[in-house]
Formats: C-alpha cells, sequence, structure tokens
C-alpha cells in the first residue's frame, strides 16, 4: 500500500516534470546557479581557511645561541626550551647547516658566500615549532630568558599582524558563506513557489474531489526532490570539474608557496553536501509551498 | 458510510441530507444562508434555483464541508459534517460526486487520468482502474475521448469528463453546481437528460441551476431560494415540493 503510494508519487513527478518542462527546466537552472555560486564560495573559503593555516604553520621560532656553549649546556638548553608551554618541537641547527641552507636559498648568488666555510660568522640555533601560532610571542619571551640564548627571533610586529589578518580572513569567509547559503536558500525555496503557485487550482481540485494531504504533497514533494537533484547535481558537476581543471593546471605552474585545497575527502565531502542540500532543499521548498492550498 | 454499520436502521430513517436551521455568514460579512431548513431523500434529484448571489453555491459548499455553517447543522447521511476529522472529510468528498459550471479538469491530465485521479484519490487498484474508467466514459458517451486533453474538447465534452469523474466512485450523490452555465441550449438539455439518467440509475442528484426552462421542462422537486431564505415563490410549472 505505502509503497504503491510512493510509486505514484514518484511517476506523478516525472509526469509533471515532463508537462511542465519549461517551468521544470528554469527551476532546475534557478537551482543551479544558487548552488554553483554557493559551491564557488565555499571553495574560495576552504582555500582562503587553507591559506591561513598553511601560513600560520610556517611560523617559528629562531632561538640563536652564545658562541663556545659547551654541548652538555647545548643538551640542558634544548630540553629547557622543549619544555616550555606550547612548545611542540625543537630542532638543532648547526651553524654549518644554517650556512648550507643560506646557500641554496642564495642560489646563483651563492658566489657572495665563498670563503665563509673556514670562517663562519653565522651561530648555532634551535628551531622552535609552536603547537598554535598565537603562542609563538609567549614562547619567544620564556626562551630569550633562558641562559646560553643570545637572541630570539620571530619576526616581532609582524607575526601579530599575520595572525590578526589569518583570523579576518577566516570570519570573512564564515560570512560569505554564510550569506550566500541564505541567498541559495531564498532562492530556491521562491523558484519552487513559483512553480507550485500556477497549479493552485489543481491542487484545490484535488482536495474537493476528496484527497489527503498526502496525497496531493507526496507529488509535490518528490518533484522537489528531483528539480533539487537535477540542479544541485548540475552546479556540483560543473564545479567539480571546474576546480579539478583548475587543479590540474596549478600543478604545472606551482604556484609559489600556496597550493589549493587539493584533499579528496574534502572535496567529495564538499559535492556531497551541496548535492545533499539542493535536493533535502527541493523537498522542503515544494512541502512549505503546497502547504497553503491544501486548507480546503 | 460508517454510521450504516454503527446504525444499520440508519438508511431507513436518516434522510440523505438534512439542514437544520443553518446560517451562513462570511468573514466578510456577507450573509448567504439565513436560516434554512430543508432535507434530500435518497434517489430523489432536485433542483436548487435562485437569482445570483442568493446563496446556491453556499449550499453545495456545506454539503462537501468545503464552508461549516455558521449556525445550524448539516447532516449528510445523518452526521454532522462539522464534526467530521479531517480523514473523514476525504472520505465524505470521495462518496459526493461534484461537477461545476467550470469544469475544473485536471488541464495538463488526459481524460483518461482526470477520470482515474478520482479513483486513485479513493485508493483503487490500477486494475479497477483500467477496468472503470472506460466504463463510465462509455456511460457519458465519451468512449473515444480517453487520450484526449481537456483543451482539445468542447464545453459540452468536458462538462461530461467532470460528470465521469463524479461518478466513477459511485457516489450517493451528485452535487452540479451550475453544470450548464457555460453550455448552449441543445448542450444543456442534452447534459440535462444525462443527469436524469444517472438519477434513474439510482444516484441522488442535486442540481443549482439559473436554467428555468430546463427546471419547467422535467418536472422535478425544486429548492428554491432567495437572498439566502428559502422562498415560497413557484416556478411556472413542476412537480416541486418545499423543503420541510
Amino acid at each position: 500500500m505505502a509503497l504503491r503510494f510512493f510509486w505514484r508519487w514518484v511517476k506523478e513527478a516525472i509526469v509533471n516534470l515532463v508537462r511542465n518542462l519549461w517551468l521544470a527546466t528554469s527551476a532546475v537552472g534557478m537551482i543551479a546557479v544558487a548552488v554553483f555560486l554557493l559551491g564557488f564560495i565555499v571553495l574560495l573559503a576552504l582555500n582562503a581557511a587553507h591559506f591561513a593555516r598553511t601560513v600560520e604553520k610556517g611560523l617559528e621560532i629562531a632561538v640563536f645561541l652564545k658562541d663556545g656553549l659547551k654541548s652538555a649546556e647545548r643538551e640542558e638548553l634544548a630540553r629547557k626550551l622543549a619544555q616550555i608551554e606550547g612548545v611542540a618541537k625543537v630542532e638543532f641547527v648547526s651553524r654549518q647547516e644554517a650556512l648550507e641552507k643560506l646557500r641554496r636559498e642564495l642560489g646563483e648568488n651563492s658566489d657572495l658566500l665563498r670563503g665563509l666555510d673556514k670562517n663562519n660568522p653565522l651561530p648555532d640555533s634551535f628551531r622552535l615549532f609552536p603547537k598554535q601560532p598565537q603562542l609563538v610571542p609567549l614562547i619567544a619571551k620564556e626562551a630569550a630568558a633562558l641562559p646560553g640564548v643570545e637572541k630570539v627571533r620571530y619576526g616581532e610586529g609582524v607575526v601579530e599582524k599575520l595572525l590578526r589578518v589569518t583570523n579576518w580572513i577566516r570570519w570573512a569567509a564564515a560570512g560569505l558563506v554564510l550569506l550566500f547559503a541564505v541567498a541559495a536558500v531564498f532562492l530556491t525555496v521562491t523558484t519552487i513557489r513559483l512553480s507550485i503557485l500556477s497549479r493552485g487550482e489543481e491542487i484545490s481540485i484535488m482536495k474537493l474531489l476528496g484527497a489527503t494531504n498526502w496525497f496531493v504533497r507526496g507529488p509535490f514533494v518528490c518533484e522537489g526532490l528531483l528539480i533539487g537533484f537535477l540542479g544541485a547535481g548540475l552546479a556540483t558537476g560543473f564545479l567539480a570539474w571546474g576546480y579539478w581543471s583548475l587543479l590540474w593546471h596549478l600543478e604545472e605552474t606551482t604556484l609559489f608557496f600556496f597550493r589549493p585545497v587539493s584533499e579528496a575527502r574534502t572535496l567529495i565531502t564538499l559535492y556531497l553536501s551541496l548535492l545533499f542540500s539542493g535536493v533535502l532543499l527541493g523537498g522542503i521548498s515544494s512541502f512549505i509551498s503546497v502547504r497553503r492550498f491544501l486548507a480546503v | 458510510m460508517s454510521n450504516k454499520e454503527k446504525n444499520p436502521r440508519a438508511r431507513e430513517v436518516v434522510p440523505l441530507i438534512k439542514f437544520c436551521n443553518v446560517t451562513k455568514i462570511y468573514p466578510n460579512g456577507v450573509r448567504a444562508l439565513v436560516d434554512v431548513s430543508f432535507s434530500i431523500e435518497r434517489g430523489e434529484f432536485v433542483f436548487v434555483v435562485g437569482p445570483s448571489g442568493a446563496g446556491k453555491t453556499t449550499l453545495t459548499k456545506l454539503i462537501c464541508r468545503e464552508e461549516l455553517p455558521t449556525r445550524g447543522q448539516v447532516l449528510v447521511n445523518g452526521r454532522n459534517v462539522a464534526r467530521l476529522r479531517p480523514s473523514e472529510v476525504a472520505n465524505l468528498r470521495r462518496r459526493i460526486g461534484m461537477v461545476f459550471q467550470d469544469f475544473r479538469l485536471l488541464p495538463r491530465k488526459t481524460v483518461f487520468e482526470n477520470v482515474a485521479l478520482a479513483l486513485e484519490i479513493a485508493g483503487a487498484s490500477w486494475r479497477e482502474i483500467r477496468k472503470r474508467v472506460p466504463e463510465v466514459l462509455a456511460r457519458v458517451g465519451l468512449a473515444d475521448k480517453a487520450r484526449c486533453f481537456p483543451h482539445q474538447l468542447s464545453g459540452g465534452e468536458q462538462q461530461r469528463v467532470a460528470i465521469a469523474r463524479a461518478l466513477v466512485n459511485r457516489p450517493f450523490l451528485l452535487m452540479a453546481d451550475e453544470p450548464t452555465g457555460n453550455l448552449d441550449p441543445q448542450t444543456s438539455w442534452d447534459l440535462l437528460q444525462l443527469l436524469l439518467k444517472i438519477n434513474e440509475e439510482g444516484t441522488t442528484v442535486l442540481m443549482v441551476t439559473h436554467a428555468w426552462d430546463l427546471v419547467n421542462a422535467v418536472g422535478k422537486r425544486v429548492i428554491s431560494l432567495q437572498e439566502g431564505r428559502l422562498t415560497e415563490e413557484l416556478p411556472a410549472w413542476g412537480n416541486y415540493r418545499y423543503g420541510t
């Protein structure tokens, strides 16, 4: 019985879609645009957040050691540095390693450093990696107070500014996503409401023939689900294809320091939730829009 | 209906439709019916006549519970329609065939589907639908139009489709609200003959109309309304009775 009703709903929904092809197409198109825009913004926001995280992850503290420290003293210092709250990792960089690194960074201009091998001006140092970027200034302060430390560097002033910027990026991204989600909801509800509005007469006739509310509502809700599925599917397909080809091109050009979000699990989750919310939104919009015609 | 099972004698005792001092005042203040009482027995053919705005349509709306009376009671099969639960209202409407002046067919459905809809609403199986829709279409003389859409038919044919839809669930009452209002005289006459035939086959028929010539030609009972009240005024000729 229930199954037969369900089958009727689906059949009716499909027949209605086909017979109102123009209306259905425009509704699908509207929802596709809404979902596409939302998805685009979400991708943008994801990448902004990812960018902020990448930048913050790059934060570290350089602790330069006094010259002529014995290895026992050095190890003692390393232990103390590791004990500072918020320090995730301590890494020793010898003066030779520091010079190598500098040379690598200079690349073609490494000639400048010729002859410094024997007379290395660079000090030994520790690199400290913070657990959270906000802790950098505090860790730096504590590290500076330890014996055997010559100087602590972490980009004073710049780090604080950077953290403010990354925070702002996160909030802005979240706000934008919210805004577009609301816009998408309104667009979908309005579109579906319009397509049902023209059929108010139909609904009241069915009610006068003795139809129960669910008998009338079922096909409309199915139709809404279908329109939502088609629209969101189209949008998600386009979005996935577009983003994928973007990633493909960036792969070849290696964009300086930033790599966009490309983790398959994140992206698939995003696409599926876009699709799902489109479907759900279509169904709920229909449900709401039919309700006002049922009171006969 | 369910009260038949509760009270086996209901069929003999209770009239099909009974209005007891019914007054209907719409929210905008219009007094559509004032203290109207009458009853209709099973198997009757009844005309409801009166000028526009006399409350004829309101009367039909009260019977199928599209509207509720402001005062008084409407009893259908002995049950007060105001007391029906939503599912019982749906059930009541499935057992009342309704025909309107503007046909009220679904424009995007074929003739077959329009008639089948009433059966689907009543929960009929596909096999039943396949059997009964052609039967009832043949009965109203439209056997060959099953696959047409309403806009491809003439007004008279559309109204026959509406009658087929009203009949397909074997209603205890066929209620026609100015069914000939949009039809030419010859088609109107044919339609009336069809309704009379349906009545002879056992269905109670209530027909709201302005068309005095039709009323006078067949001599059936007349309920006459004027400004919401039952009147004493008599039609030119006829075997009418007044409401009790």
